[in-house]
C-alpha cells in the first residue's frame, strides 16, 4: 500500500472513505483555474460527435454484435482513435457497437436485435431458449404459478397498467459499485479480501450462507476477469494505481466491467470527485502533471462515458426515453466533520460540459448543502443556466437521514452509502389508477376488465364523498400493496440467480444492506383529485355498466403546487400511508422498505393508460412527472410549487421526491448575475425546506418548438426530464409535447 | 386611440376602500411568488384589483378590474407572502404591491406593508402615484421602495395615454424624493414617443431632481395584448413597433451618461 498516504484505518480494511477523509483537499475558490480543452481533446470530441451523429441517422443505433453475448471478457479490446487516447476501454471492439446480453431473457433480446435490422445468432439463442434458465424465464415461471398474481379474469396483473415497467424482463440496475476501491486496493488485495470474509463468517452451511458464499464466489470470478480483460489493453490492475492516470483508469476498468456485464436500467458511477482530487493534487504537486492534463485525462474518462449504451428493445422508450444509462456522477455536498466535499476535481467534472459541450450524460448531480463554498453554488447555478443538464439534490437531508457522506446517487434520485447498500428496484405502481379501482368496484375504468375481486360498490357512487372514497382507496391501497411486495419478491429472488451482478456486488462489502425500492405514478393527480372530492363537489358521470366515464365538479378546491396545508396534507399523508402498508409485507432478503416518487418519462405511458381522473384530467392525458404538481395548475408561481413539493416527507421515501423546475432565462431575473444569484437563493430556500430533488431547466419553450421542428439543427439540445437528463430530439413527438405542456415558470 | 370603457370601473358596494385606515379586507387578483422583474432579489408580486388609470398599452388590463380576485384579510394575505421568507432573506427581496394600482386600496395597502415591516420583510410598492397625497402619505413610512412608472411628462399626452392627469403624479414623486425615500423609475421605451431627444432631455431633468436609486428601462411589449380580448376590449395600441436592441441600448447609454444606474434585462 502506497505509504505517501495518510490515515490507518483503510489500510487494515476495505474502507475508501476513511481513505478520502484523511488525504483530500477541499476547495474554497472559485473556477479560474479551469482550462479550456487541449488540441487533442478536441480532435477526439470531433471524432466522437460524427459517431453519435452517424448514430442519429442510423435510427439510434449505430451497429449490434448479435453473436457473442457481452461478458466482462467477451470482446477485444476496442478504440476511438487508439494514438489519441488516454485512458481506454470500450463495451465491444468498437465505439457505439451494442453487444447483447441475454441472461436477462433471450427474447427481449431477439425482439431488439430485429428492430435493429440484425438477426440474434441461432446458436446463441438455441443456447438461452433451451440450456440455460434467463432471467425473464425464471420471473415468469414464478408468476405462472402464483394465483396471487392473477386477476379475476386469470390474466397476469402486471398487464393492468396498476404496476407496470417491473425489471422482469429487462435487468433491474440501480446497483453502484465502489469502483474506487480497486485504484485503491487493486484487485488482489479485494479478492483477499473475500476469501478472508467466507473464511470467518460463512462457514457452516446454511440456505443463507450458501447463497452468499456462491454469490461471492462469483464476485471472485468476475474479479479475475476483471483483470483479464485491463491486461487485453495492457495494463496490470492487480495493484493500486500509483498516479493520476493510473487511478482514473483502474476507476474506469471496474465501471467498464459491470457495463460490460450488466445492461441495468440505470448504471451509476457513484461518487468520484474528492477520492481522485486525491491523486490529481499529488500528481500537481509532484509537477508530473499540470491543471490542463488533469482536465485532459477526465476529459478524455468523460468521453467514454458519454459513450456507454445499451441495446434496448423500443418499447423501452415509453418508459426511459432518450437511450439514457444514468451514469449518474453526484458531486460536492459535506463531510460529516464540517468540511465541504467541493474539491477542484468537483469543478472540472462540471467543466466537462463546457470542454466537451452540454450532454446528458453523465448524469451531473450535485449535492447541495447550505454549507457549501459560496463560490461552488454560484458555479453550479451558472452551469444549470448555461447547459439545463444539473440535478441537485438535498445532502443535508440525506446525511440526515442516515446516508453518511459517502454516498452515491443511483438512477435519478436513489441514495445509498456506496459499498454498503444495494437496491433492489421496482419500478412504480399507479396510484391515480388504483383510486379509479376504488371508484369501480375493482374493475379498469377503460376496458371494464376485472382486477381485483370484491371491491363493494360505493354507497354513494354518484355524489362522492371524501370519507367513503379515501376508506375505499386505503383498502385498495392495501392490497396494491400486498401484490407490490409479493411481485417484487419474486422479480429479485430470480434475479439474484439468474441475472446476478458480479463484479458491482464484488465492489460491495459481502455483509451488504439491501433496500426494496417502491415508486409512485399519477401522484398529483391523486391528491388534486382527493382535494376535488374533499373540497368540492364532485359527481361521478357512469357509463351502462358504470364505469366512471368523467366527473363533474362544482366549486373549488385547493391543488397541490399551490403551497395550500388542505392538499397539501393529503399528499403527505398518502405517502406515509403508502409506505406503512408496504412495511407490513415483509421484502425479499430483509431488505429495508423505500419508497420513490419518481416516473422518470413513464408518465405519459401511465397517463395514457388512466381514465378520466376527478381532477379535471382526460383520459389518457399525461401525469405530471415525479412529484411535480400537475401543468398548470400552480396559480402562485414557482416558489408556491416547490414549497408544496418540499413538504412530502422525505424519512417515508428515501428512495427520492423528484421535482423538476422548468424556467426562462428572464424568469430568473434580468441580468446574468441576478440569475445566477436568484437561482441559487432559490435552492438555499427550498432545500432548507427539507425538499429532496430539483432537476433545473433555464430555457424558452421557443426553443423547444424550434427543436421539434428542426431536430436537426438541436442535436445537442440537452434538458431534464426526471431525475435525468435527454438530447430534446431523441424523445417520442408526444413525449415532447408533454415537456412543452409542463409549467414553464417565466415573468 | 380612444380609451377604452371598463364598467364596474367605480364600485358600487360600501366595501371599496375609502382611506379611512378601517377597511378591513382588500381584493387580491393573483400573487406571483416567484417575482424577479419587481424589485430586487426575490419577491413575491401581490396585485391588488383595481386601477384608476386606462393607459392604452396597459399589459395587466384584466387586473384593473376592480374587486376581481380573492377577498382577503391584511393577516391573510401577510400569512401567504410570509411563507416566502427564507426566499427573500437569501435574496435581498421581499414583497412587492403592485396592480392594478395598489393605492386604489389604500387602507388595505397600509396594513398590509405594516404587517410585512413587522415580519422583518422588504416592502416594495409598484405605483402610477395617481393617488391623493393624503394617501401616500399613509403608505410612506411602511415602504421600503417605491417602483414608479413614469407614463408620460406631458400633461395633455399624459391624459391621452392612461386618461388621467399627471399633475398629482409628479407633485407625489417630488414628496418622495424630498422624504429621501428610495426610488426606481420604471422607464416605459416606447419608440418615437418616449426616447425622443427633447423627451429624453426632459426626464432627465426632472430625475436629476428625484434621485432615483435606478432607472429600469422597460422596452414596450405587446404581450398584454391578449388580456384585452379576454375581457372583450380592443387592444387600440397593437399598431406601435416594440423598440429594437440598439433604440434599447442608446436610452441605456444615455441614462447612463447622465450619472443614473440602469437596470434592464440582458438580451
Amino acid at each position: 500500500m502506497d505509504t505517501q498516504y495518510k490515515g490507518s484505518q483503510w489500510k487494515s480494511r476495505i474502507d475508501t472513505r476513511d481513505f478520502i477523509q484523511h488525504n483530500y483537499t477541499p476547495y474554497q475558490g472559485g473556477s479560474d483555474f479551469l482550462t479550456s480543452p487541449t488540441a487533442r481533446t478536441q480532435e477526439i470530441r470531433t471524432t466522437v460527435d460524427q459517431l453519435f451523429k452517424a448514430e442519429r441517422e442510423n435510427n439510434g443505433v449505430l451497429e449490434v454484435d448479435a453473436e457473442i453475448p457481452s461478458t466482462i471478457t467477451s470482446h477485444a479490446p476496442g478504440y476511438i482513435d487508439q494514438a489519441k487516447e488516454i485512458i481506454v476501454g470500450l463495451q465491444t471492439d468498437k465505439p457505439l457497437k451494442r453487444a447483447i446480453k441475454p441472461r436477462g431473457g433471450i427474447r427481449v433480446v431477439k425482439k431488439a436485435c430485429e428492430a435493429y435490422d440484425t438477426t440474434l445468432d441461432p446458436a446463441v439463442e438455441k443456447t438461452f431458449a433451451k440450456y440455460t434458465t434467463t432471467h425473464n424465464d425464471a420471473v415468469f415461471g414464478l408468476y405462472d404459478t402464483w394465483q396471487g398474481f392473477e386477476t379475476p379474469d386469470g390474466k397476469k396483473l402486471r398487464s393492468k397498467s396498476v404496476i407496470t415497467g417491473l425489471p422482469d424482463n429487462y435487468a433491474r440496475g440501480r446497483i453502484i459499485g465502489d469502483y474506487r476501491r480497486v485504484p485503491l486496493y487493486g484487485v488482489d488485495r479485494l479478492m483477499a479480501q473475500k476469501h478472508e470474509y467466507l473464511n470467518t463468517h460463512c462457514n457452516f452451511p446454511t440456505s443463507e450462507t450458501m447463497q452468499l458464499r456462491e454469490e461471492i464466489s462469483w464476485q471472485l470470478k468476475a474479479l479475475q476477469e476483471l483483470k483479464t480483460m485491463a491486461k487485453s489493453y495492457g495494463y496490470d490492475i492487480s495493484q493500486p494505481a500509483t498516479n493520476f492516470t493510473e487511478a482514473v483508469q483502474w476507476l474506469y476498468f471496474s465501471y467498464l466491467a459491470a457495463v460490460k456485464e450488466q445492461d441495468g436500467a440505470a448504471m451509476s458511477m457513484g461518487r468520484i470527485d474528492a477520492f481522485l482530487d486525491i491523486y490529481a493534487q499529488t500528481d500537481l504537486t509532484n509537477g508530473t502533471l499540470d491543471e490542463s492534463q488533469i482536465q485532459e485525462i477526465l476529459d478524455d474518462f468523460v468521453i467514454k462515458l458519454r459513450l456507454m449504451k445499451h441495446l434496448r428493445m423500443p418499447a423501452y422508450n415509453d418508459i426511459f426515453a432518450g437511450d439514457p444509462t444514468w451514469v449518474t456522477v453526484a458531486l460536492g455536498g459535506m463531510g460529516d466533520d464540517g468540511r465541504t466535499l467541493v474539491t477542484k476535481t468537483t469543478f472540472r467534472l462540471l467543466h466537462s460540459l463546457y470542454n466537451l459541450g452540454p450532454s446528458p450524460e453523465p448524469n451531473l448531480t450535485v449535492l447541495w448543502s447550505e454549507q457549501l463554498p459560496e463560490s461552488f453554488k454560484a458555479y453550479v447555478s451558472q452551469v444549470a443556466i448555461d447547459t439545463s443538464a444539473l440535478q441537485f439534490e438535498n445532502d443535508d437531508l440525506m446525511r440526515e437521514q442516515g446516508f453518511e457522506d459517502d454516498y452515491g446517487i443511483a438512477c435519478c434520485v436513489s441514495a445509498m452509502k456506496i459499498g454498503k447498500q444495494m437496491q433492489y428496484f421496482g419500478a412504480r405502481c399507479n396510484l391515480a389508477k388504483t383510486l379509479l379501482l376504488a371508484l369501480n368496484e375493482g374493475h379498469d375504468e377503460l376496458d371494464s376488465t376485472p382486477v381485483i375481486a370484491n371491491v363493494p360498490r360505493l354507497e354513494n357512487p354518484e355524489h362522492l364523498q371524501y370519507e367513503e372514497v379515501f376508506e375505499q382507496f386505503k383498502t385498495l391501497l392495501d392490497w396494491i400493496c400486498e401484490k407490490y411486495v409479493g411481485t417484487m419478491n419474486l422479480i429479485h429472488y430470480s434475479h439474484d440467480r439468474h441475472y446476478y451482478e458480479n463484479i458491482q456486488m464484488a465492489l460491495h462489502d459481502c455483509n451488504v444492506e439491501r433496500l426494496m425500492a417502491f415508486g409512485i405514478a399519477g401522484f398529483s393527480v391523486l391528491v388534486d383529485s382527493l382535494s376535488a372530492i374533499k373540497y368540492a363537489q364532485v359527481r361521478a358521470i357512469r357509463n351502462q355498466e358504470g364505469l366512471t366515464t368523467g366527473f363533474e365538479v362544482e366549486g373549488n378546491y385547493p391543488t397541490y403546487g399551490s403551497d395550500d396545508d388542505r392538499v397539501d396534507d393529503i399528499a403527505v399523508e398518502v405517502l406515509r400511508l403508502f409506505h406503512e402498508k408496504l412495511k407490513q409485507y415483509p421484502a425479499y432478503r430483509g431488505a429495508k422498505h423505500t419508497v420513490s416518487v419518481l416516473t422518470i418519462t413513464s408518465n405519459v405511458m401511465y397517463g395514457n393508460k388512466t381514465g378520466v381522473t376527478p381532477d379535471g384530467r382526460s383520459a389518457g392525458d399525461a401525469f405530471a412527472p415525479g412529484a411535480n404538481p400537475m401543468h398548470n395548475r400552480d396559480n402562485f408561481g414557482a416558489i408556491a410549487s416547490l414549497n408544496s413539493v418540499a413538504k412530502l416527507p422525505y424519512e417515508c421515501c428515501t428512495d427520492g421526491i423528484s421535482n423538476t423546475f422548468s424556467i426562462t432565462p428572464q424568469g430568473l431575473g434580468k441580468s446574468n448575475e441576478i440569475q445566477v444569484q436568484n437561482l441559487t437563493a432559490i435552492m438555499d430556500g427550498y432545500f432548507e425546506r427539507k425538499a429532496h430533488h430539483l432537476n433545473v431547466n433555464v430555457l424558452n419553450e421557443d426553443t423547444l418548438r424550434e427543436a421539434m421542428k428542426h431536430p436537426e439543427e438541436y442535436s445537442n439540445l440537452t434538458i431534464r426530464v426526471s431525475g435525468y437528463a435527454v438530447r430534446f430530439v431523441s424523445l417520442s413527438p408526444e413525449q415532447q409535447r408533454e415537456v412543452l405542456a409542463r409549467t414553464f415558470h417565466q415573468n | 386611440m380612444s380609451l377604452p370603457v371598463i364598467e364596474n370601473t367605480k364600485p358600487k358596494t360600501t366595501k371599496k376602500c375609502c382611506g379611512c385606515g378601517g377597511c378591513e379586507s382588500g381584493y387580491v387578483h393573483s400573487t406571483e411568488s416567484l417575482g424577479t422583474v419587481d424589485g430586487p432579489g426575490i419577491r413575491t408580486v401581490v396585485f391588488l384589483s383595481g386601477c384608476p388609470l386606462r393607459c392604452a398599452y396597459c399589459h395587466n388590463i384584466d387586473v384593473t378590474v376592480p374587486k376581481s380576485g380573492d377577498e382577503l384579510s391584511p393577516q391573510q394575505l401577510v400569512e401567504r407572502v410570509s411563507k416566502n421568507k427564507s426566499y427573500f432573506d437569501r435574496s435581498g427581496g421581499g414583497v412587492t404591491f403592485s396592480g392594478g394600482e395598489p393605492l386604489y386600496q389604500v387602507c388595505f395597502l397600509k396594513k398590509s406593508l405594516q404587517l410585512c415591516q413587522t415580519a422583518g420583510i422588504h416592502t416594495a410598492v409598484d405605483t402610477s402615484l395617481f393617488t391623493a397625497p393624503k394617501n401616500l402619505e399613509k403608505i410612506i413610512p411602511y415602504t421600503d421602495l417605491f417602483l414608479v412608472s413614469v407614463k408620460q411628462l406631458d400633461a395633455k399626452a399624459h391624459q391621452k395615454l392612461t386618461g388621467v392627469s399627471n399633475q398629482v403624479i409628479l407633485q407625489n414623486l417630488h414628496t418622495l424624493a424630498k422624504q429621501q425615500k428610495k426610488i426606481w423609475i420604471r422607464y416605459v421605451l416606447i419608440p418615437g414617443m418616449t426616447n425622443t431627444p427633447e423627451y429624453l432631455q426632459r426626464l432627465c431633468e426632472l430625475l436629476q431632481e428625484i434621485q432615483p436609486q435606478k432607472i429600469e428601462i422597460l422596452p414596450y411589449h405587446q404581450q398584454g395584448a391578449d388580456k384585452w380580448k379576454l375581457i372583450g376590449l380592443e387592444y387600440t395600441f397593437g399598431d406601435v413597433h416594440t423598440p429594437s436592441n440598439d433604440q434599447i441600448n442608446a436610452v441605456d447609454l444615455h441614462f447612463q451618461s447622465q450619472g443614473f444606474e440602469t437596470l434592464r434585462h440582458a438580451y
